[in-house]
């Protein structure tokens, strides 16, 4: 559904009607503090924002927990949001807010390698329900050497390689994302990539049989 | 030409077709099985990645009213918090010298082996510069006549009790250290309760 309204160009001399496309509309509407209105952002992207968080931290409950941290700083800040796209900003403020948690779990570790695995009995984490159990058996396994290769990395790597490489951003969105240019978000991204490929090179034996090779 | 160095660096943009001479990185490719066996190995890691599921959130992010009052409560107390930190570390610094000047005090006092004399001044130093007040003088005298019975007779280290306290300033001092100290310790407690 689009959501159009008219509002006043800048020049003073003539009013141009300009057709808002519906985020813009929400974005303006909870810039004037419609609650309302930003939980429709929220819904529209939540699913990205806690898939980053969960797979920056690992654990399901940091990344409910860094989500919810990242949609209340975005509601407080929103009359700050300028120019960028809102998934970029939003993205943004997410990664933010697990380097703050992943800060406190290096000062406080209490989450084993265990707790950051895929949970096999979580039925959230099977998105298809057409899969075979031998394959599912197969995904939980790769998946949960992924989620350890991926903890293996310094943040700013693993945040690079999950935005281009799980969530399959562009180099530009990465780059806006994470407040860098597109020469850091290369080199990051191909050193995340390269200590991936030693990380589980290191542990073939492990792999599903089709990855061996 | 291209030489036989080799082009690791570039693999990973190559691997995406955002590689600035791409046709250079393939020219080497051709001739260079370590490369090419590691551009296989990164393009296995981002397949890989690429198999990792999009999960779905475990309840809705939404926010309301009551979320953003207790976040601006929780905000308010932690600015009030670090005030009573504030006034606690003052608080602490304060007693530091208090306590500090008292013993330093003691034992320069006490180092000549004449506590009588190290009294004498302290007693001077508590008399009114006028005359007009002989009887608080008088009375400070009697006080640190009276404190030095209390102090065993023929002490042979030398070191005699304090009196530095006796001294208004510092009775002024370390009081309100005290209290500023049990107050903020009080309060933190509450808030953190």
């Amino acid at each position: 559904m689009s959501f159009d309204k008219e509002v006043s160009a800048t020049s003073p001399s003539q009013t141009v009607p300009v057709t808002l496309t519906e985020e813009e509309s929400l974005i303006l509407r909870s810039q004037a503090g419609e609650l309302d209105a930003f939980n429709q952002l929220v819904e529209k992207y939540q699913s990205q924002v806690y898939n980053l968080a969960r797979r920056m931290l690992g654990d399901p409950e940091m990344a409910a927990d860094a989500s919810q941290e990242a949609f209340l700083n975005a509601y407080e800040h929103i009359d700050r949001f300028r120019g960028s796209t809102l998934k970029t900003w939003l993205l943004r403020i997410t990664a933010n807010a697990c380097y703050d948690l992943l800060r406190v779990r290096q000062r406080r570790p209490t989450a084993s390698l265990d707790d950051l695995m895929e949970d096999p009995d979580d039925p959230k984490d099977f998105p298809d329900k057409d899969e075979t159990p031998e394959d599912a058996a197969l995904r939980r396994e790769l998946g949960g050497l992924l989620v350890q290769s991926l903890d293996s990395l310094p943040s700013d790597q693993k945040l690079v390689v999950v935005l281009s490489d799980v969530q399959g951003m562009s180099y530009e969105e990465i780059a806006e994302v994470t407040n860098s240019n597109l020469g850091t978000v290369k080199s990051r991204l191909s050193r995340a990539r390269s200590k991936l490929r030693d990380w589980l090179s290191d542990r073939r034996e492990l792999l599903p049989r089709e990855y061996r090779s | 030409m291209m030489t036989m160095q080799h082009v690791t660096d570039e693999l990973s943009d190559y691997l995406d077709g955002a590689a600035e001479s791409p046709s250079a990185i393939e020219a080497h490719l051709s001739r260079c099985s370590d490369c090419r066996n590691e551009l296989a190995d990164l393009r296995q890691v981002v397949q890989m990645l690429g198999t990792l599921p999009e999960l779905a959130p475990p309840k809705n992010f939404f926010i309301d009213d009551l979320m953003l009052a207790r976040r601006r409560r929780a905000r308010r107390n932690q600015g009030v918090g670090w005030i009573v930190r504030s006034i606690g570390a003052a608080a602490a610094v304060l007693m530091m010298f208090a306590v500090g000047g008292d013993v330093a005090g003691t034992f320069v006092n006490g180092a000549g082996g004449n506590p009588s004399a190290a009294n004498a001044l302290k007693v001077d130093q508590l008399k009114p510069q006028s005359a007009a007040a002989p009887v608080s003088s008088e009375a400070v005298s009697s006080r640190s006549a009276a404190a030095d019975t209390s102090t065993p007779a023929g002490n042979p280290s030398g070191f005699v009790e304090s009196r530095a306290f006796d001294s208004l300033p510092f009775r002024v001092a370390e009081g309100g250290a005290l209290v500023l100290l049990l107050a903020s310790g009080g309060a933190l407690y509450y808030l953190r309760r």
